[in-house]
């Protein structure tokens, strides 16, 4: 009788043991009650989703010889120490490149087939890209992965929740409706039409 | 005995704080409902785990966007509603979304739903609500003098959505209170908490402001927005000086009554210049921005 605690002890670290990596690698799925939080398997993939951005926030102070990697798909390569200099070679997040010099405000890198080109800092890392990032106490949508992100560009106009919540503080119709239009310019504006903004304006990324 | 048990409890507690790194809050609960079963021996212990536990699982589990966005729009007419109406010339608010919006494709949220709204009121003021609203007065757009620094404010505002800075502080003083995990009051429509949570935003914007930190990780990040897009990335810190060199340490929003002191931002950016922005430079744009404030604010 005197061991009972000990033996019961024994048995619940066991069944801990067994269980919960179990539960870990199934990611929840056995368990009664897991309450998804967003239906995200049903939704289609997102145009935004192909175009991920790499996490970390580390801009480079990168030397001669060392080696950086692409923050976000679509980095420009360029054939000169320019923005305006042709491109070489468009690479996707996490690509590598060695840096050969350090220019003002550019790198001279050497890029995954070889070639010689010149890449801003702000594009590049010292450290290699997490697909996933971690902020201040908190996880949101888009630190998911692709596969798991909902897709918010499916998520248009003033939740339902924040219309209830409007009703339900007394917000003054003209204020929600203020709100819905500035919601339909925000969508109003394609990415064509900020393209041309940029262009008339002489404001080239580098 | 207890010194004996004590390495299994440890081994308890470790593994449901491992298992709960990985689970929704429903299945913490399960866990905590598990480890209180298998340490039924002690009580108190076992509700220590669990609480442990939770505290984990809270701020790992991941915020869905419909609730960030269901919480910021209730930030957003709150805040609305607060402190004015929006300006009437349509040529401003387009121009305000096409500089935002250029901005914001250039931070990790693009593609994201970003809307972009000039009050008219004269106090010198911008501020964000998380799903993507932002907000600057027409105070503010009077004082500033190119779309550089324009850019530079709003990548500051965008910085605070795209690091959840409102979030987490809504759910960090909604656990402290003892209440539902914010992830779960929009979905459930518990319109008590809805509104809890648009408090919160709103003391944070008007009173109490966001933590020291999170306001130069906007400022930084802000400059590195404006800088991808093409914009001088010291639009921000040339604002900042100006602001000062004209206010001093007057006023509130962005002087500061809820941001850290002008001279200390100032500092951390140009340190952040120094090593992070040298040799960086970008488009101004002072002719269109003035020309656009003109015609739609006058003198």
């Amino acid at each position: 009788m005197k061991n009972r605690p000990y033996r019961k002890l024994r048995a619940a670290l066991l069944g801990s043991a067994l269980l919960l990596p179990a539960l870990i690698l199934a990611d929840g799925r056995v368990l009664p009650g897991r309450a998804v939080d967003t239906p995200q398997q049903d939704r289609p993939a997102s145009a935004q989703e192909t175009r991920q951005t790499a996490r970390t926030q580390a801009t480079v102070l990168a030397q001669a010889g060392q080696t950086v990697y692409t923050r976000r798909d679509g980095v420009t390569i360029r054939r000169g120490e320019d923005r305006t200099a042709p491109t070489l070679v468009e690479l996707d997040a996490g690509a590598a490149l060695e840096v050969l010099a350090r220019e003002t405000g550019w790198l001279q890198v050497r890029t995954p087939a070889g070639d010689t080109g010149y890449v801003s800092p702000l594009h590049v890392t010292t450290d290699r890209p997490e697909p996933q990032r971690q902020r201040r106490g908190i996880v949101l949508a888009d630190d998911l992965g692709p596969g798991e992100r909902a897709d918010v560009t499916a998520i248009r106009g003033l939740s339902p929740v924040s219309e209830e919540y409007a009703a339900d503080a007394a917000i003054p119709s003209e204020i929600v409706r203020q709100v819905e239009q500035m919601e339909e310019r925000g969508e109003a504006v394609t990415q064509s039409r900020i393209d041309q903004f940029l262009r008339e304006g002489g404001i080239v990324a580098p | 005995m207890i010194s004996r048990m004590l390495p299994f409890f440890l081994f308890l507690t470790g593994a449901v704080l491992l298992g709960a790194a990985s689970c929704t809050s429903t299945q913490v609960q399960d866990l905590t409902e598990f480890g209180m079963r298998v340490a039924g021996e002690d009580p108190e212990r076992a509700a220590q785990t669990g609480r442990a536990a939770g505290q984990v699982a809270g701020s790992l589990a991941p915020m869905p966007f419909e609730n960030e966005r269901a919480i910021g729009g209730g930030i957003a007419v709150q805040s609305l509603h607060q402190q004015g109406q929006l300006h009437p010339s349509e040529e401003l608010q387009e121009y305000v979304n096409l500089v935002g919006k250029a901005v914001a494709e250039n931070s990790p949220r693009a593609g994201f739903p970003f809307a972009f709204g000039v009050v008219d009121r004269e106090d010198v003021n911008a501020w964000a609500a998380p799903g993507g609203y932002v907000f600057v007065t027409t105070g503010l757009l009077r004082e500033m003098e190119d779309e550089a620094q324009l850019a530079g404010v709003l990548g500051h505002e965008i910085a605070h959505i795209t690091e959840g800075h409102m979030m987490s502080i809504i759910r960090r003083t909604q656990r402290v209170a003892g209440l539902t995990d914010i992830a779960e009051v929009a979905a459930g429509r518990d319109m008590s908490q809805v509104r809890n949570a648009v408090n919160i935003g709103t003391q944070t914007l008007f009173e109490r402001g966001f933590d020291q930190d999170m306001e130069y990780d906007a400022d930084r990040l802000g400059m590195e927005y404006a800088a991808l897009t093409g914009y001088d990335p010291q639009g921000l810190v040339r604002y900042l000086r100006a602001l000062r060199a004209r206010a001093g340490e007057r006023g509130g929003g962005w002087l500061t009554a809820t941001h850290p002191p002008l001279v200390r931002r100032i500092q951390r950016i140009e340190a952040a210049i120094q090593s992070d922005f040298a040799g960086i430079g970008g488009a101004v744009q002072e002719q269109r921005y003035q020309e656009v404030i003109r015609r739609t604010l006058g003198g």
